[in-house]
């Protein structure tokens, strides 16, 4: 053999490495994407003003910023979007903006903005408007000076400003409009959206022109994310690779057990606000229910064993309660009335309202099936004879419907927005005025109020106790729970689950 | 450098491109190239059947221990092994691999049944008969057999979570042992009520 033959013979072996080499791994390593499973939900619009799923909440923070910021570590909040910020006298807060930020498409980041920004999340159909409704205005005091103008003092105005006032891009809202806006958003995030395919697979890429903050760059330098709709295929994606992280909150506690045997995933806990619940009619929204009759919703409260259902559904990841809030709000009290798992008490409860033989509810539950399947079976013993409808992975559906005052009862949970005050789960389910109210008082909602207007935080501390104390005895509700956040992932993978339930995705990383 | 020596060194050069060639792709993917042997994922499977088929409360409720058994694949087994003594819904788990169908009896919860070999396949089936146990297997027609739970080819489903239907659930057997599976399973699988409908050559 000559050696021209050999040198093309070893030319054409080094052709054949590259093609023998798949495409995707030339181009992209495993250590340039992080693989996340968002979870079984299928969003319906990226834009947290139309969908206030946690997913929708989650993937927001990875594309888009707020003014301020929680340091996940601190749990501080500090200046995120903003340069500096203050709270005057009055309780408008007055911000600085960061000079030099742009938004994925191009377009400035400005006082107009966020101007543009509020304007558009007070509207009425907006998911979090009334989250906002105490926040009057923005006053533009020039390109990067704003004061946030309040109705009245609130007592909780960084967090909403870092958890609930997203930030809008006004020229490409217009341009695209809500819908375009839902299916491809655009913000100043550390994370850019690059594909959509109609939001079970998106495909994210580090913002290369992102001003850092707070935040800083993404570690890794692409994101995609897949919805999966069933529990056991998710962690099937898991152990073989196919996902690298299961979304926090997304990991059902009973497949803990058999994931800590993988040798492959890594599983981490944290305690978080979220709290399970289960909502009774009180006020007859939604037509007449015997949960009008205080003795019915007592005899529930007595009929639902909370310890075996944390116990045996949550797999010991949550601690049942007696308070409608966790313990991680501002303003918890545990010193409320508790009732005792007591299916006897209930009957007699129930025989004494008027109910000796039951009655027949439909009964609307979108989380943790094991659990709901518990309760279930509780209801049955002391003769509610509830029809489940389940609703699993549409928890827009369930919320819309929720809000129109038309379920009489729900077993639900509820994540505060990750705002660590009671307020922001009292004022939302017991103060008078909000849709998502079926059951108050007017001294609860003379409480909330007052705890509203209070600067002083031993004093707005002692008005929440109380009104929770009050939501216990009027046993509006059965809290169930509070919980821990569940995250499963590539043991390789080095990344922790945020204390606000927010995954920041743009801090995980792989070992070098 | 003699004519044989340039030889020599041209062969090693050539042998080292070729193991190059070789290597490439399998250190661009070396973590998805160690593919997950299907009995892992049988496992969680399994684990999940455990978690949310409800047996008759007079099957269960005299015993500490919720049972497994497997006949004809020892990787399952292995995988399965690593959960036995947890518990599992207030019960500890025992794993057994069995030879002999006759070893099989009323105490066990779960059968799986591996193997080529039709004729055991059948008297492990055989034994079950009239007991609650939930039989699983991976062969095409275990259901025509008379087996309940019956694995997709992995080909066709496994590694690809968009397809929803894992397995086949014989609901006919399942009703006759007195075995309640519950929505998100059923959710899973490809349900059939006769199994006898069903044709072993196509797999179902």
């Amino acid at each position: 053999m000559g050696y021209n033959m050999i040198n093309f013979f070893l030319a054409l072996l080094l052709v054949l490495s590259c093609l023998n080499t798949p495409v995707e791994a030339l181009s992209q390593s495993r250590k340039d994407t992080l693989v996340v499973c968002l979870g079984k939900a299928l969003p319906k619009s990226l834009d947290p003003s139309v969908s206030n799923t946690r997913q929708v909440l989650t993937l927001y923070h990875n594309w888009g910023d707020t003014l301020l910021y929680r340091d996940p570590v601190t749990g501080k909040i500090v200046p995120g979007l903003a340069d500096s910020y203050r709270i005057l006298d009055n309780g408008d807060m007055e911000l600085t903006l960061r000079e030099g930020v742009w938004f994925h498409n191009g377009e400035p980041f400005n006082a107009a903005a966020v101007k543009f920004s509020l304007d558009l999340l007070k509207k009425s159909d907006s998911k979090v408007s009334g989250y906002l409704k105490d926040l009057k205005k923005i006053a533009v005091l020039d390109d990067h000076t704003i004061r946030i103008e309040v109705v009245k003092p609130i007592p909780t105005l960084s967090e909403l400003v870092a958890n609930v006032l997203f930030i809008y891009p006004p020229g490409y809202y217009k341009k695209v409009g809500k819908k375009g806006f839902g299916l491809h958003p655009v913000g100043t995030g550390p994370y850019r959206l690059v594909s959509n395919r109609n939001f079970s697979e998106m495909s994210f890429e580090r913002n290369p022109r992102y001003f850092g903050g707070p935040k800083g760059m993404a570690r890794i330098p692409n994101l995609k994310t897949r919805i999966i709709k069933e529990t056991i295929p998710q962690m099937e994606a898991l152990i073989s690779g196919e996902v690298d992280l299961i979304r926090s909150g997304s990991v059902n506690p009973e497949q803990v057990l058999f994931l800590k045997q993988s040798d492959r995933v890594n599983v981490v806990s944290t305690d978080i606000l979220r709290v399970y619940f289960l909502v009774m009619d009180a006020q007859g929204r939604s037509g007449e229910t015997p949960f009008k009759d205080k003795r019915v919703r007592q005899a529930v409260n007595h009929a639902i064993n909370r310890e075996k259902i944390v116990e045996d559904a949550f797999n010991g990841f949550a601690h049942s309660s007696g308070s409608a809030v966790s313990p991680l709000h501002f303003g918890y009290e545990s010193q409320v009335l508790r009732y005792p798992y007591d299916p006897a008490r209930a009957r007699q409860l129930m025989a004494e309202a008027g109910y000796p033989n039951g009655f027949e509810v439909d009964y609307y539950t979108i989380n943790n099936e094991s659990a709901a399947e518990s309760i279930l079976k509780d209801l049955s013993a002391v003769g509610i004879r509830a029809t489940p409808k389940w609703m699993m992975g549409k928890w827009d559906q369930l919320y819309k419907k929720f809000l129109e005052g038309k379920i009489p009862l729900a077993f639900m949970t509820w994540g505060s927005y990750s705002i660590f005050d009671a307020s922001a789960l009292l004022n939302h389910f017991f103060m008078a005025d909000s849709p998502a109210c079926y059951g108050t008082t007017p001294e609860i909602n003379h409480l909330l109020a007052q705890a509203m207007g209070s600067k002083n935080p031993e004093e707005r501390a002692k008005l929440l106790s109380e009104a929770q104390k009050h939501i216990a005895e009027e046993a509006f509700w059965v809290p169930i729970c509070s919980v821990e956040v569940i995250c499963a992932m590539d043991k390789d993978l080095q990344f922790r689950p945020a204390v606000d339930e927010i995954d920041r995705y743009f801090l995980a990383s792989w070992p070098e | 450098m003699n004519k044989t020596h340039r030889k020599n060194v041209k062969r090693l050069f050539s042998l080292i491109l070729i193991l190059f060639w070789i290597a490439i792709p399998l250190m661009s993917f070396s973590h998805d190239l160690e593919k997950i042997p299907k009995q892992k994922i049988t496992a969680l499977y399994l684990y999940n059947f455990l978690l949310f088929v409800d047996w008759p409360e007079k099957a269960v409720s005299n015993s500490s221990t919720v049972k497994v058994a497997i006949y004809g694949d020892s990787q399952l087994y292995e995988a399965m092994y690593l959960l036995a003594g947890e518990k599992i819904r207030g019960k500890k788990l025992a794993v057994f691999s069995l030879t002999k169908p006759e070893a099989l009896d009323d105490s066990f919860q779960v059968l799986f049944v591996g193997g080529e070999d039709t004729q055991t396949a059948s008297e492990f089936l055989k034994q079950a008969s009239g007991k609650p146990i939930l039989t699983v297997g991976d062969r095409p027609g275990f259901s025509s057999l008379g087996g309940m739970v019956t694995f997709k080819d992995p080909s066709d489903s496994q590694h690809d979570a968009k397809k929803q239907e894992r397995f086949i659930i014989n609901l006919s057997a399942v009703h006759k042992s007195r075995l309640k599976i519950r929505s998100r399973l059923l959710r899973m699988s490809d349900i059939i009520y006769d199994a006898k409908t069903a044709n072993p050559l196509k797999g179902q």
